[in-house]
């Protein structure tokens, strides 16, 4: 019949329309694999590790890395310091700190005449991957005890203990300090709250380390330690 | 030799199809209803039947039933025209139809045709020793043939089927000749006297004065 | 295409759209999701495979080049050894690009790894050859050696493959579902037109002529709305050519009555006048001749003065006055000829006043009179009455002659309508009596209305309105 032969066209279309959209999803996954391979996506933080940026400033991989790491090339015995070499030693770092304004002109003047003086008491220590260095001065009721630690793997002192102080806060010096370590780029370092009194405390949850400032009249008391902070 | 029934109503009308008829020598049997016809029809036989349609009583077509098994022939009388009128009266087996108002010759014609058809009579007109043929356009005189032209053989029907009756000469004239024809006295005068020399009909063929001519009456013995 | 192949191939299609589209897009969101659990996975894996060649670059304290390759193929053949048959694909490139060690598979390429080192420790890629799909991973390794960068594959072709196998079992699925669907859709359309269908057909055969064809209902509300209104217009067609018909056929009759009348005078008229003119007649006929002719041309006269009333009459609009119906009677009777065949017996209301127009309400009496007569009454008397009727009067003529059948009372009053023709023709009637009878009634805004009984008798009424302030 006529009518029929011109319906049956349209039909036929229709139905080749389904027979082709049936290969749509084969069709659909073909497009989405070429935009995959191309996908470059950002990768999922693993629970646990280290922030990249906190990684990549060996202070801080060390610190989490390190701790049984021992030098192979270091001396196991130290030899027996020179109290003048051990002086200089010392004046270095504090200099540093006191360019980064870790400390102020006058206690780095203070802590000069310190080690103008020949220490009254003098030692180094290693633990494997600290080594320490402590000078200490007897006065007449008083004693200035200078405590030094640095990482043995980067040479980056990581604990001060200075008999000078009063001069400025908590924060500033460890805002100081951090800058001179490179750190103040993870820019996520954040007051935390701690109990003992005197003391400030930063917490950067990509370091995942703290440091920590306990200041008096005389004395100052800086350290970087991992985690969080625990009084 | 039957004679003719005319069926029809209306008076006037039957008895001019018997005036018409009679002049060529068919008797006729009127009748004014249908009834009246059915019973002429079941007593007496006739060689044709002209039968009006619109008949009071019974209808033209329901008396064909009554006419078929007699076998006679039938003419249907009408004043209608509508088609299917006709178709339906031939169907009923009459013979032909004839549609009023109707002319005398159409009427002859009619009559003549039917009965020569049905083989019911001999149509051959005759006079003295002449015979004519009306269908064949043919005369004889004793069996001879008489060479006659178309307007000499039309005059000769026109005072075939008048005889005894004075015809007019603007009649004849109008009848041979036609309407719209305008020959004159003298032709019609012509023509004449050449059908009387090849009939040799000269005392036959009467001429009336100023009215016109009139072919005579065969004397019954 | 039929309304049902339509809405067939029209379900069939979003069928197909939204299952097509539907099944992409959950299997592409499935490979997705497959790939996100593969990433969190493998960076994990990353991360400790990281961890231990740094603690093993760190051990063995590698401080050149040459020093961490060889430790990363001692890792290597340690972690191979350890894990056994699982391989694990990586490789180790310096600060210059040079490949210190690579476990790698061939079509992860060498640019394809430089890619990966480029976009850092915090992204990943992809790359693919053939059917081989890999998940790639960079990171830096600190601790030892400057520069030097780890990079991991990791093969995702299960997922692909899995996917795969979702979309060959999807197409499965949806083709059978779509033919079961098509299946359905033709059946429930065919269903729902099925109605429709009847309607075409009962249309078309109304086309060809059956117009008393009907649809019946089928129980769906539209549809049979439809229906009845279709029937509704079958009805009105039907009756409207029905009395088209019926005009119609008036119309022919009347054309064939007058054609009949007008016909039979005029046949006598020329048939005696050719008689005449054709040659000199016996005087008798001659004068029988101009008898008819005279007769027969009165009969014509007559019948075109009826004709012409009548038309008349069919335009004309009348004055209505007071009239007392006494009055018309009287007139009525004088107006009879001197040989009236029947008495007058009048039972009229002398308080009777119509509103009526008095020639023509006189006329229409006489020719219920004449008809009465011509039935031929068996007491030989017309009857003509007068009684209250309501706020009007009706006048009746009634005759106890031979009356009329049932069926022939429609139609009396159509001109040239006679009952009985030679009865009629006779008493020189033209056909167009109770024709005339009705117009006039018309015009009184009134109607005729006719109790008959063959062999009994006729009665003929009319109502007319009270005359009287």
């Amino acid at each position: 019949m006529r009518r029929d032969k011109q319906g049956i066209l349209p039909t036929v279309g229709a139905l080749l329309v389904c027979a082709a959209l049936l290969g749509g999803p084969a069709l659909w996954a073909r497009l989405g694999d070429a935009r995959r391979t191309q996908l470059v996506t950002a990768r999922p933080v693993t629970a646990g590790a280290l922030d990249e940026d906190a990684r990549a400033i060996p202070v801080l991989y060390e610190l989490h890395a390190g701790s049984t790491c021992t030098d192979p090339d270091a001396p196991a015995e130290l030899p027996e310091p020179d109290p003048a070499e051990l002086c200089a030693e010392a004046a270095e770092p504090l200099a540093a700190l006191a360019e980064a304004g870790a400390i102020s002109d006058r206690e780095k003047a203070g802590l000069d005449a310190l080690l103008a003086r020949t220490p009254d008491q003098y030692s180094r220590g290693a633990d494997g991957s600290q080594q320490t260095l402590s000078l200490l001065w007897f006065g007449e009721n008083t004693t200035a005890g200078l405590y030094l630690t640095r990482q043995a793997a980067t040479g980056v002192y990581v604990f001060y203990s200075l008999p000078v102080g009063g001069d400025l806060d908590g924060e500033t010096r460890l805002r100081a300090w951090l800058a001179l370590l490179g750190m103040d780029g993870l820019g996520d370092w954040e007051p935390a709250d701690t109990d003992a009194p005197d003391t400030t405390a930063l917490y950067s949850a990509k370091a995942r380390a703290t440091v920590f400032c306990t200041s008096g009249e005389d004395w100052v008391y800086l350290e970087l330690r991992k985690g969080q902070p625990t009084f | 030799m039957y004679p003719v029934l005319v069926v029809d109503d209306e008076a006037p009308i039957a008895e001019l199809i018997s005036i018409t008829l009679s002049q060529i020598g068919l008797p006729c049997v009127q009748a004014h209803s249908g009834s009246e016809a059915a019973d002429l029809i079941e007593t007496r036989k006739f060689d044709l039947i002209l039968l009006d349609v619109m008949l009071p009583d019974v209808d033209g077509f329901e008396l064909m039933d009554y006419i078929r098994p007699t076998g006679t022939p039938v003419i249907f009388l009408t004043a209608r025209t509508a088609v299917d009128d006709r178709v339906r009266g031939l169907k009923l087996g009459a013979y032909d139809y004839i549609v009023k108002p109707f002319a005398a010759p159409e009427l002859l014609a009619r009559v003549e045709g039917v009965l020569r058809h049905a083989g019911r009579r001999d149509t051959k007109l005759r006079a003295w020793d002449v015979v004519v043929d009306p269908e064949a356009r043919t005369a004889a005189k004793n069996g001879v043939p008489v060479p006659l032209t178309p307007h000499e053989f039309d005059l000769l029907l026109a005072l075939l089927h008048n005889r005894g009756i004075t015809l007019y000469r603007s009649a004849l004239l109008e009848l041979v000749w036609g309407m719209d024809a305008e020959p004159s006295n003298r032709t019609l005068d012509i023509h004449m006297s050449r059908l009387r020399r090849k009939l040799g009909w000269d005392d036959r063929i009467r001429t009336v004065p100023r009215v016109g001519y009139m072919l005579e009456e065969e004397e019954t013995p | 295409m039929t309304f049902s192949r339509k809405l067939t191939l029209g379900i069939l299609l979003l069928l197909c759209l939204t299952l097509s589209f539907g099944g992409g897009w959950t299997i592409d969101r499935n490979l997705d999701f497959a790939l996100q659990r593969a990433q969190t996975q493998n960076a994990a894996l990353h991360q400790r495979e990281r961890s231990a060649l740094e603690q093993a670059l760190r051990t063995d304290g590698a401080r050149d080049t040459v020093a961490a390759a060889r430790s990363v193929l001692d890792y290597a053949a340690e972690l191979q050894s350890a894990v056994g048959a699982q391989p694990f694909y990586f490789s180790v490139l310096d600060e210059q690009g040079t490949t210190l060690y690579s476990s790698l598979p061939a079509a992860v390429r060498y640019a394809v790894q430089q890619a990966a080192i480029a976009a850092g420790p915090r992204r990943l890629s992809y790359t693919a050859e053939g059917s081989a799909r890999y998940m790639l991973l960079a990171s830096p390794l600190q601790g030892s050696l400057d520069g030097l960068w780890l990079v991991s594959a990791y093969d995702v072709a299960p997922l692909y493959a899995e996917r795969d196998r979702q979309l060959r079992q999807y197409f499965l699925l949806e083709t059978s579902a779509l033919v079961l669907a098509g299946a359905a859709a033709a059946l429930f359309s065919r269903r729902m037109t099925r109605p429709l269908r009847a309607l075409q057909t009962a249309a078309r055969s109304m086309a060809e002529g059956a117009y008393d064809r009907r649809v019946l209902p089928c129980g769906q509300r539209e549809f049979d709305a439809l229906g009845q209104d279709f029937n509704q217009m079958a009805d009105a067609v039907e009756s409207r050519m029905e009395a088209l018909r019926q005009e119609s056929a008036r119309q022919s009759r009347f054309v064939a009555a007058f054609t009949h009348e007008l016909k039979t005078p005029m046949t006598s008229i020329l048939g005696y006048a050719d008689l005449l003119r054709m040659g000199e007649q016996p005087a008798e006929r001659r004068r029988q001749a101009a008898d008819y002719i005279y007769h027969e041309a009165g009969r014509l006269e007559t019948l075109s003065r009826s004709l012409l009333q009548l038309l008349g009459l069919e335009q004309e609009q009348i004055t209505l006055a007071p009239v007392a119906v006494r009055l018309v009677f009287g007139d009525v009777r004088r107006s009879l000829p001197e040989d009236f065949p029947a008495t007058i017996c009048t039972d009229c209301d002398p308080q009777a006043v119509v509103l009526a127009q008095r020639s023509l309400l006189g006329d229409l009496v006489r020719n219920l009179v004449l008809n009465a007569a011509n039935a031929g009454p068996k007491d030989g008397a017309v009857h003509l009455g007068c009684r209250r009727q309501g706020d009007g009067w009706e006048l009746t003529v009634s005759d106890t002659g031979c009356g009329m059948a049932a069926q022939e009372l429609p139609r009396i009053t159509e001109p040239f309508y006679m009952v009985d023709k030679s009865r009629a023709r006779r008493a020189g009637g033209s056909g167009l009596g109770l024709s005339l009878c009705a117009e006039i009634a018309r015009l009184h805004g009134s109607t005729l209305t006719f109790v008959s009984e063959p062999g009994r008798g006729t009665t003929v009424g009319l109502c007319l309105k009270e005359g009287r302030e």
